[in-house]
């Protein structure tokens, strides 16, 4: 059977053995790049040794150099006994007293300046946050009262946080429970800051009118794009208009899909927001 | 086109010359490019198995001894890249050893003339399976206890496996055939 070639295989030998297509100009340029540099030649490595010895002698003596004077140190240290090595001690210690000197300097200031301060405040916190400036018309508008002690803590805080090598006895002094507040807060104000961001977790597309839509009501949107995932990571929905809900069924079937948490992203971008923002989570369906 | 590349540009490439290097790509490019797209199913496989190829053959390039064809040691290095590049998608795995071989008549193709763009068309709509051991055997001339070597298959395999890998061919041609005269 294979001592007579069979016809398509000559015919295909003749056609394709010499097949030269046309290579793309782009490839080379990318093997090149990933080729290794060529080493010099004899010559010059032998020069590379020697400069290489040199460094190595140059390291060896900077090494004796520092080594020396320290355990110079050392022994005179040890010699001269104890009293040395307190002060030593007694140095980063001295540090510290001054750090929570300071701290205690600041932190009492602070509070006559936070009224004056209080308008200017969240404006320091959209900085930190591109999804705040919706907040913070709410935010200047609401009474003084409510705000100021959280802006108070929020005050504080920067000022402890920048303090990175802050003493326990700082910790211990003052500053547990406001540390502890601020965490508080800053959900407080996340919370608030989504407000208008309303993703709900959980919807039931059971045609009951109770809850069958995934809902994401944002208003003045510049932008807005909701892609909801299937877990093998096919896209079941996708919208560009808030009001267009998903109902748990393939967008494109129309086919309901099973029970279970599928994953959205969401992106979003309110007319105040310099970039879009985005935000992704799980939404359970449960019929 | 000169029979094969001066020996000049071949001993700097040893040494690693840039120049040498890139005269030496301008040289085999296009016939390596021919065999990384026959042995691949997408143009980018195709590009990225040229890529490796090359960088593989620039390194290697020192342990060929003149013995062979330099030519034919590049095919050997473009073929094994391209099969080790569909290897780890398990591509390959579709074959399958079925021991009755419906031979086709061979009739077929003594009168045809298709030229090696219909031929190429053909191919690349077979399974990868059939199109690499077509290649192999009839346009690189390989045994099958080669083939069946460097696919990891038994010779029966490879047998049958070029039987069926014909009889795509075959169909797959008849069936443009009549869509091309349903066109006109």
């Amino acid at each position: 059977m294979e001592t007579t070639k069979h016809p398509l295989d000559s015919l295909l030998k003749e056609q394709l053995e010499n097949f030269k297509p046309e290579v793309p100009v782009n490839l080379y340029p990318i093997i090149k790049s990933k080729l290794s540099v060529p080493q010099p030649a004899g010559v010059v490595s032998k020069g590379a040794f020697v400069v290489k010895n040199l460094g190595f002698g140059i390291k060896a003596i900077i090494l004796v150099s520092l080594t020396v004077p320290a355990l110079a140190v050392y022994y005179m240290l040890q010699n001269k006994q104890e009293a040395p090595i307190q002060a030593i001690v007694s140095t980063p210690s001295n540090m510290g007293v001054v750090e929570t000197e300071k701290l205690p300097e600041s932190t009492p200031s602070l509070p006559p300046k936070k009224l004056i301060s209080s308008v200017e405040k969240p404006k320091s916190i959209t900085k930190c946050r591109p999804t705040e400036p919706v907040q913070t018309p709410q935010f200047q508008t609401e009474s003084g009262n409510n705000i100021e002690p959280i802006l108070e803590q929020k005050i504080v805080q920067p000022v402890f946080k920048n303090q990175e090598t802050a003493d326990k006895e700082f910790a211990v002094a003052e500053p547990v429970e406001t540390k502890n507040n601020w965490n508080g807060t800053e959900q407080i104000t996340e919370n608030r800051s989504i407000e208008p961001l309303v993703i709900p977790n959980a919807f039931s597309p059971n045609s009951d009118g109770i809850n069958d839509e995934f809902e994401i009501n944002l208003a003045n949107t510049l932008f807005f794009r909701l892609r909801v995932y299937h877990p093998n990571g096919t896209l079941l929905f996708e919208t560009d208009k808030p009001s267009n809900h998903w109902k748990g069924t393939q967008q494109e079937s129309g086919m309901p899909v099973e029970n279970g948490s599928y994953r959205y992203i969401l992106e979003y971008q309110f007319k105040e927001q310099p970039k879009p923002s985005m935000a992704a989570g799980y939404i359970y369906l449960n019929r | 086109m000169s029979k094969s590349i001066d020996e000049k540009i071949l001993k700097a490439c040893i040494n690693k010359d840039p120049k040498a290097q890139e005269a030496f790509y301008q040289y085999f490019s296009s016939a390596m490019y021919g065999i990384c797209l026959r042995y691949c199913s997408q143009v980018e496989d195709a590009q990225d198995v040229l890529q490796e190829g090359f960088l593989k053959v620039f390194e290697k390039l020192g342990q060929f001894e003149a013995k062979g064809k330099l030519e034919g040691w590049l095919r050997q290095v473009f073929i094994r890249t391209a099969l080790e590049h569909y290897r780890s998608n398990k591509l390959h795995m579709n074959l399958t050893g079925i021991e009755t071989i419906e031979e086709i008549g061979n009739e077929d193709f003594s009168m045809a003339t298709i030229g090696q763009k219909e031929i190429l068309q053909i191919m690349n709509k077979m399974a990868l399976g059939y199109k690499t051991i077509l290649n192999l055997y009839a346009v690189e001339g390989y045994s099958h206890a080669e083939i069946a070597e460097l696919l990891g298959i038994s010779e029966g395999t490879s047998k049958s496996q070029l039987a069926r890998a014909r009889q795509q061919f075959k169909s797959i041609w008849q069936s443009m055939q009549t869509y091309n005269h349903g066109n006109n």
